[in-house]
């Protein structure tokens, strides 16, 4: 090596002499590297393969290149005429509707699809139990259906079903649906059927929630076609009220829902590559301190202290290199490996190929990590001078560190926010995080402290165990620091998340359906109205009811301000995205504060007039008497603002938005929504009797929607859990650290003793009570902690109200207190289990 | 590289140096006012009980501590008035040390640890003298050892070649057969009055042997602080 390797910079080539004695020392820094790495490349690497797979897919997933989708109303023939013009044309129309079984009675919502002949325009519909659509087409009723419906209705294929007003033979199961990602949140199984067996069956009604999709397959099919084309749209048919996606961002919704996962368990890695930064710092210091004698002799013999400074750091970004080559080498690994389970879980198409920049910025974390966590100990060995070293200075009062270290730790650091940044779609969150992160770790440092103080008081009185284990926390190179801070962190971010977890599913489970009505009822044409209340009020179990007339319709535009130019707060971007279910009112709602301006007369008849929610108002900057432009049906209503409500949206009640001055929209064609409370028995009998009365009503049970929303958070939970392991194994890997670092200095004292007649229980004893007093006081200020940040959390950035947990927060934090105890109880024993003379022969 | 000097010319100047360490149990006065000139090629031996300062008195002339008070000349140096870099300069260029406990690096052969100096001072030829200065002290065939593979009187070979392989004007020994029995100690001690005379090296050495003292031209009593007898 020393004459091959002449090529190389010297302190390279010391680096690598110095390497030759193997990574003893370098494990606990490899191990937490290692699992940053992975844990941020292997969820970068997922989310950005399905992002991939989503875009690469989007003609499919979409169903041609270009999606028109209409609320309310099909294309007119203007409309028909100029899109038929671009290339092929689909029409697919879909909506929420009931469905019964002939024999039982039994309903069931269901997510029905009308399609045509040319559907699909891309991709393939995989059927089971029929060779092709024709089916569909026969005069006969036909549909195609998800295998999930004949176990929740009861029904066998070959079966026929009330649909509407008719009945419906289900011919073929679906078994792969090529455009099912478009459609977004299902609340029932699917159900396939032309459009002429959904006209015929008389749900397709004025005022039915009844979406309309015209998938367009260009002939020409570059990028410059697709805004050339939206152009044109937009130019040549300003009010048509269509909501325009194309195959370059199929499903947006799936791709922001992947995006926000994403970040959420991207910031769960990052607290296990800060946890894993601090057992690279102790790494580094450890080995530094090994490696006393070889820097000193280095600068005897005229080293000079940049050039020890970079023989250290070669050495360390070599390991670092391999650590993280080896991350990487396991996200893509273990991406490859789970691709069947994901693909089959998740249900969104895979592109199995390595992405490259979250792989990247995995990689930059990684380096900024190494080498920020690193350079604090190299710069305070590297500038002591050679005697000092050779003395062991332990005592010695150290020289201030070196500017040029300073600010190369300050740009680690500063590279390491800017890239939680860049990755982040959420600035607000990634800044919350690296806020709450920052101060945790600057107030476990200050509590660090504040132990040390209160070891030199405790070390003075009590009980032999009792006393040593204070003393042991200000010896040199004590473990206080290392302990309480990843012990601290660790509980910091499993407490939080079980207080998150706790508040959503106490929330959803416990609170939720006390108060919220059993049922929705949508599409009740206004001629059913009468009848529908007098039904659904003469029920025996019959609580409570409320019915709104019920609109939908976009934004257009804020004080003529369009909506495209307009740059809304994250939190409420919804708004303004898609379509929004809108009511009129003569009378404000009963059960909501008007927090400012005044309702309109009961009998006011003038200019359109609206009440808005007081939260989205201010998040869009908007005051009583600014504008609000919307599109409903085809038509631009522009509305002032003259009230803002408080509005509680997790109350189980109806809850609009935006509520309109009656005068311009009951005259447009609408249908009624209602809710409906009754006793939990009567629910299954109810919802029988309506499907069998008013077939074109259809009623979304609320328990069956909570327990959709709750199995889907119970999957991100459940993953968020899964990368929580990952922070414990990196606290676990630095106190395992930190008791190896803290070995030689504790066989010692175990030698000398078990020398004078102690036994092994008590100094097991003093040893578990330091830890135990380290990680009970680190745990105790994690809790608090973990408190403030889940009340941040979910106050500020979810907009959602926080309990506090005490059996959660007790839960975490005694976990981690107890498996602290037996990591170090275990390792000390293992230790002891040896002689004093063994002991001390070995020091 | 290495500065030429007659031997009249004084190539180690002290006057009235201090130094005091700042510790926990507060500041301790190690050198309490040294005054000391060594000529070029003069063979200087320092003699005094343990923690008269002698260690740190050739930490001073290493240039490996800074003095507190007084004036440091080494070599035409004034290490007084350097930084560490400078220090760091000056021990490549001038120096050649040996310490009681070898300082080996551990992880280096024989050959590498003779080389590193010459490597440090970018020497192209490294390697190449090196190899000579380990045939100089009898272990030629111990270049890729490394020294743990080593006995005692080997390690502090090495050291020796090590310490001369930049023939430097001054070699600082302390207590360089402290570590090792009287035979191999007798060894070393012949090979290291040879080479510096071969070399033409300014000898300071530190140890508690007095007849190993008296061997050098000039012997240097000191106590607590101070020199307090020059023979």
């Amino acid at each position: 090596m020393s004459w091959g390797l002449a090529y190389l910079p010297l302190s390279f080539r010391l680096a690598l002499r110095e390497l030759r004695a193997g990574f003893r020392g370098f494990y606990i820094f490899l191990a937490c590297l290692f699992l940053g790495v992975g844990t941020i490349a292997s969820i970068g690497n997922l989310s950005g393969s399905l992002v991939a797979g989503l875009a690469q897919r989007g003609q499919e997933i979409l169903g041609g290149d270009m999606d028109v989708r209409l609320v309310h109303r099909e294309l007119g023939t203007a409309e028909r005429s100029f899109l038929a013009a671009q290339g092929e044309l689909s029409h697919v129309a879909t909506m929420r509707v009931m469905v019964q079984n002939l024999e039982t009675e039994q309903s069931l919502l269901v997510e029905a699809k009308a399609i045509d002949q040319a559907y699909p325009l891309a991709g393939t519909l995989e059927l089971q139990e029929s060779a092709g659509m024709a089916p569909l087409f026969e005069p006969r009723y036909a549909a195609f259906i998800e295998p999930g419906l004949l176990d929740q209705l009861g029904v066998a294929l070959g079966d026929e079903i009330k649909l509407g007003e008719i009945k419906v033979k289900l011919v073929a199961l679906i078994a792969r649906e090529p455009d099912r990602l478009a459609g977004g949140f299902a609340l029932g199984p699917r159900l396939m059927v032309s459009h002429a067996t959904l006209l015929a069956s008389g749900l397709n009604q004025p005022g039915a929630v009844i979406s309309h999709h015209y998938r367009l397959k260009l002939v020409q099919r570059d990028a410059a076609q697709l805004d050339q084309l939206r152009t044109a749209l937009d130019n040549n048919f300003p009010l048509a009220g269509w909501r325009l996606r194309d195959r370059r961002d199929a499903s947006p919704a799936v791709r922001r829902t992947v995006e926000r996962v994403g970040l959420f368990l991207t910031l769960v890695g990052l607290t296990a590559l800060a946890i894993g930064g601090i057992g690279v710092g102790n790494a580094i210091a450890a080995y530094l301190s090994q490696k006393r004698k070889t820097l000193a002799i280095y600068k005897a013999l005229g080293a000079r202290q940049a050039l020890v400074g970079r023989i250290y750091l070669n050495q360390i970004l070599l390991l670092a290199c391999i650590a993280i080559i080896a991350g990487l080498g396991f996200a893509i690994l273990a991406l490859q490996t789970a691709q069947p389970y994901l693909q089959a879980v998740l249900d969104i198409p895979l592109t199995i190929r390595p992405h490259l920049p979250s792989l990247g910025a995995a990689t930059l974390f990684g380096l900024a990590t190494a080498v920020g966590f690193t350079l604090g100990p190299l710069g305070l060995a590297a500038q002591l001078s050679p005697a000092a070293l050779f003395r062991g200075a332990v005592e010695e009062a150290q020289p201030p560190m070196q500017a040029a270290y300073r600010v190369a730790i300050l740009s680690c650091f500063l590279i390491i926010i800017a890239l939680s940044f860049a990755i982040s779609e959420r600035a607000d969150i990634t800044l919350y995080f690296i806020i709450a992160l920052a101060a945790s770790y600057g107030l476990l440092r200050l509590t660090a402290w504040a132990i040390s103080l209160l070891a030199r008081r405790m070390g003075r009185g009590g009980g032999f165990g009792w006393r040593l284990a204070w003393r042991n926390m200000t010896r040199p190179g004590a473990v206080v620091q290392s302990v309480v801070l990843s012990v601290g962190l660790a509980v910091t971010l499993i407490a939080t998340l079980a207080q998150i977890e706790g508040n959503f599913s106490s929330q959803l489970q416990r609170d939720f359906p006390d108060r919220a009505p059993s049922f929705f009822a949508i599409d009740i044409q206004p001629s059913q109205r009468e009848d529908f209340v007098a039904f659904v009020t003469s029920q025996r179990d019959f609580r409570d009811y409320q019915m709104v007339p019920m609109l939908r319709g976009s934004v257009l535009a804020l004080n003529g301000e369009a909506v495209e130019n307009i740059n809304p707060r994250p939190d409420i971007a919804w708004f303004l995205r898609g379509d929004r279910g809108l009511t009129y009112a003569a009378l404000p709602p009963t059960d909501e504060e008007i927090t400012s301006g005044t309702w309109w007369p009961a009998d006011y008849t003038g200019p359109p007039l609206v009440s808005m929610d007081q939260r989205i108002a201010a998040g869009l900057g908007l005051a009583l008497g600014d504008r609000i432009k919307v599109n409903v049906l085809g038509r631009a209503l522009e509305a002032e603002i003259t009230s803002f409500r408080q509005v509680d949206y997790g109350s189980g009640q109806i809850a609009f938005a935006l509520i309109f001055s009656p005068a311009p929209l009951q005259a447009a064609p609408h249908t009624m929504l209602a809710s409906i409370a009754l006793a939990p028995e009567a629910e299954q009998e109810f919802s029988r009797m309506v499907t069998a009365k008013f077939s074109n009503i259809t009623l979304v049970r609320v328990k069956d929607a909570i327990e959709t929303v709750t199995q889907l958070l119970a999957q991100f939970a459940n993953a968020i859990w899964l990368l929580s392991v990952v922070t414990i194994l990196a606290s676990v890997f630095v106190l395992a650290g930190a008791l190896a670092s803290s070995r030689q200095g504790r066989l010692k004292d175990a030698a000398i003793l078990l020398a004078l007649g102690a036994r092994r229980t008590t100094i097991l004893r003093v040893f578990v009570t330091e830890y135990a007093i380290l990680s009970a006081l680190a745990a105790l200020i994690a809790g608090g902690l973990s408190t403030v940040a889940s009340w941040a959390i979910l106050t500020l950035t979810m907009r959602a109200s926080f309990v506090l947990l005490p059996w959660h927060i007790f839960t975490s934090l005694a976990g981690a207190f107890l498996l602290t105890l037996l990591l170090s109880g275990a390792v000390i024993w293992f230790q002891l289990y040896r002689s004093p003379v063994q002991l001390l022969r070995s020091e | 590289m290495r500065k030429s000097t007659t031997k009249r010319d004084p190539i180690v100047s002290l006057s009235d140096v201090h130094v005091k360490l700042a510790s926990r149990a507060g500041p301790v006065h190690i050198l309490r006012g040294i005054d000391l000139t060594i000529n070029a090629a003069e063979q200087v031996g320092l003699v005094g009980p343990s923690g008269a300062g002698k260690s740190t008195l050739m930490m001073i002339l290493a240039g490996m501590e800074q003095a507190s008070a007084g004036r440091v000349e080494v070599a035409g140096q004034k290490l007084h008035a350097m930084t560490a870099d400078g220090m760091a300069d000056f021990r490549r260029d001038h120096l050649g040390i040996v310490f009681q406990s070898f300082h080996l690096v551990p992880s280096m052969t024989a050959l590498e640890n003779i080389a590193l100096p010459l490597e440090l001072a970018e020497d192209p030829e490294a390697f190449a003298k090196a190899q000579s200065f380990l045939c100089d002290v009898g272990l030629a065939a111990r270049g890729d050892h490394y020294p743990a593979q080593l006995s005692g009187g080997e390690q502090q070979r090495v050291a020796l070649a090590r310490a001369l392989v930049s023939q430097p004007a001054l070699m600082l020994a302390d207590e360089p057969t402290g570590n090792l029995d009287q035979a191999t100690g007798q060894l070393v001690i012949d090979l290291l009055f040879s080479l510096t005379q071969k070399h033409g090296t300014t000898l300071f050495l530190i140890t508690h042997d007095e007849a190993l003292a008296a061997r050098c031209q000039r012997v240097l009593h000191m106590h607590d602080g101070l020199i307090t007898e020059q023979k």
